[in-house]
């Protein structure tokens, strides 16, 4: 049996406090103080999480020797032998390896610390829990036993007068156990959270193919796009490298060696980086062939426009305040051209949908920028092309003038998306704050393994209800990088996600998740 | 009181019990009068008449209608209710929408105009939204 995790201890000892505070009886009481009683103090070894971390912070101390000897051959340049295209291929990889490596640091340091506050964090949460948990102990043994039921059917003046007593003496013992839990509870999420992310970005790793070299893997992970901040721009996701291996790895001798030329023949690395992408999207070598036809010898910008439809310009995760409708003014137009990834009809799931697919699959992203030949400039043929393609998926979900349901979103994903990530979807109904809090860790883990996550945000005006559904598509820290098909991405944080503040990525009419479909 | 005699009483009051129930679940819904078409920008009225402004409304789609400056004379009209329908079952569809009734009434003789404001998506922001004005001429004789 699977011990409760920090997030079902919190919310058991909220409910615990909610029916101590409420409890109208002794055995009301009673029984609230043992139910808080029950759940376990927050669990862990601090000294050991720190140990563990400190092993991290020795790794990063050695891995930047190891950047500086890298860097200095960058610097120095390489021997004569070193000529023409494999010199320029040599240069290639080692600057893909320094870059790997001032990440692989920059990851160490990143592990220590998130460790290092994880044991702080849960030392103090121990600290506070053990006089609580002592407090509440002893106001539930000078309350006795319990009441028969005849007793417990009167209570005269003298035994509500000691029944409040213990009532008010309990509460903010048991008040004091909740804080400790939460507190477990955050820097735990927050540890996931961040531990996560720092495994997706040990990237070379996870293209696991037997037939690509080592220097091969590293140009592979480390390869983005031509601006905008590296870490963000990555155009193979973790999960991309792990599904192009396993293609690899089935292809017949024929189809790789057809397949290699196709790659040492790439003009650039992004050029090769998408080819590598249309593989892990599932594409037939046939498929990758045409592709690579339309794709071969154009610059990295062009296939940026062309293939990346969402792709982050700039680092700055804030915020910018807010509009009057709730709204987040810093917003990032999703753009071909001049021309936005966005609905038009009441097509926000099939949208979602079309843009999820189209960062996952670089022939369906190409299809819809560059119509049948991929060289179509048009942004208002685009416009026709991506408003079809949203017609056609929410026809294919059943949508109608009242938009999807829950069902036909699951439809359209298994048959849009499912093919091309590898991930089925699983629809969660998100009742409260604390569900939608427990739920983060799996949703940055999909994210930051290369998988958007679908959400359904709603809210009230007056009986009526309105409905909207947008994408997240990134994770950094405690920030996530959400879509919306109005045309547009935005930074919101995990709090204004857990707490009702999804107006700020649409108004403040949908405010509230009330739903994510999460990839798995 | 003779058989033949309590039978059409009976009727009667079954009648006018049905009445009864027709008229209060009629009343729970306002008047609408007279609605304006998605082209219409003018109407002639009056007084006592009532009259409607209809525009498809979804919040998904990024439509946020309001009644905006400059307001309506309220000598010549008086704004008395605004509602939405919406198809059977939406609450269980994400991405739909429904049809917004403004409803006024005619009372004195006279021209205003009603303005309409539609803040779609985010107004302001030329690249992801757009500000639509829609002006009613209302003429009470």
């Amino acid at each position: 049996m699977t011990k409760p995790s920090t997030s079902q201890r919190r919310k058991a000892l909220q409910d615990a406090l909610k029916d101590l505070r409420e409890a109208d009886s002794k055995n009301d009481v009673i029984d609230a103080i043992k139910d808080a009683l029950a759940v376990h103090a927050p669990v862990g070894d601090p000294a050991a999480i720190e140990a563990t971390g400190n092993r991290y912070k020795t790794m990063a101390t050695e891995s930047e020797h190891l950047h500086r000897d890298v860097t200095t051959i960058a610097e120095t340049g390489l021997p004569d032998v070193w000529t023409g295209t494999t010199g320029a291929k040599a240069a290639e990889v080692i600057g893909a390896t320094g870059r790997a490596i001032d990440r692989q640091s920059t990851a160490f340091i990143k592990a220590w610390l998130t460790l290092h506050n994880l044991a702080d964090a849960l030392r103090a949460a121990q600290a506070a829990d053990g006089p609580a948990r002592s407090g509440a102990q002893q106001v539930l043994s000078q309350l006795g036993g319990k009441e028969g039921w005849f007793d417990e059917w009167f209570e005269d003046d003298d035994d509500e007068a000691k029944r409040k007593k213990a009532q008010q003496a309990a509460i903010p013992h048991v008040e004091g156990m909740l804080t400790a839990a939460a507190k477990a509870d955050d820097a735990a999420r927050a540890a996931a959270r961040d531990l996560n992310r720092l495994a997706d970005e040990a990237r070379a790793g996870k293209l696991r193919a037997k037939g690509v070299s080592s220097a091969d893997k590293v140009v592979l992970a480390e390869t983005s796009g031509p601006d905008g901040p590296t870490e963000l721009n990555d155009l193979l996701t973790a999960n991309d490298l792990k599904r192009s291996g396993e293609y690899l790895d089935r292809m017949n001798p024929t189809d790789l060696a057809a397949f290699d030329r196709m790659l040492a023949d790439s003009s650039t690395p992004q050029e090769r980086a998408y080819l590598m992408k249309a593989l892990a999207a599932g594409h037939s070598l046939d498929e990758i062939r045409a592709f690579d036809g339309k794709i071969h010898g154009k610059d990295p910008e062009w296939l940026r426009t062309h293939l990346t439809p969402v792709y982050t310009k700039s680092d700055n995760r804030d915020s910018g305040g807010q509009e009057n409708d709730g709204t987040n003014k810093i917003r990032y137009g999703v753009k071909f051209g001049t021309t936005m990834w966005q609905q038009t009809g009441p097509t926000c799931v099939a949208s979602t949908t079309v843009t999820a697919r189209a960062m996952a699959d670089p022939l369906y992203a190409l299809d819809l920028t560059g119509g049948p030949t991929g060289q179509d400039n048009d942004p208002a043929a685009f416009q026709r092309r991506l408003l079809d393609e949203q017609n056609r998926v929410h026809e294919e979900g059943h949508g109608n003038a009242k938009g999807m349901d829950e069902d036909g979103t699951g439809d359209v994903l298994a048959k849009e998306v499912s093919p091309h990530t590898g991930a089925t979807y699983e629809y969660k109904s998100l009742s409260d704050e604390n569900a939608r809090r427990a739920i983060l860790p799996e949703i940055e883990k999909a994210v930051a393994d290369g998988k958007p996550v679908p959400v359904s945000i709603e809210g009230h005006v007056g009986d009526e209800r309105k409905g909207h559904e947008v994408l997240i598509v990134g994770q950094e820290g405690d920030m996530l990088q959400v879509y919306n098909p109005w045309g547009y991405t935005t930074w919101i944080s995990e709090a204004d996600f857990a707490n009702g503040h999804m107006d700020h990525v649409a108004d403040n009419r949908t405010p509230v998740v009330d739903a994510v479909h999460l990839p798995k | 009181m003779t058989p033949l005699t309590r039978t059409p009483l009976r009727a009667v009051a079954l009648i006018a019990v049905l009445a009864a129930c027709l008229a209060a679940s009629a009343s729970n819904q306002p008047d609408r009068g007279r609605i304006l078409g998605p082209d219409e920008r003018s109407v002639t009225l009056t007084p006592g008449d009532r009259f409607s402004i209809a525009v498809e409304d979804n919040a998904s789609i990024g439509d946020d209608w309001s009644i905006v400056d400059p307001r309506a004379d309220t000598a010549v009209v008086a704004a008395v209710d605004q509602v939405t329908d919406y198809p059977p079952g939406y609450e269980k569809y994400i991405g739909g929408g429904g049809t917004a009734y403004y409803i006024f009434e005619a009372k004195g003789r006279g021209t205003t105009t009603i303005t309409l404001h539609n803040c779609f998506r985010i107004c302001d922001d030329p690249e992801i939204g757009k500000d639509v004005y829609n002006t009613y001429t209302v003429t009470v004789r």
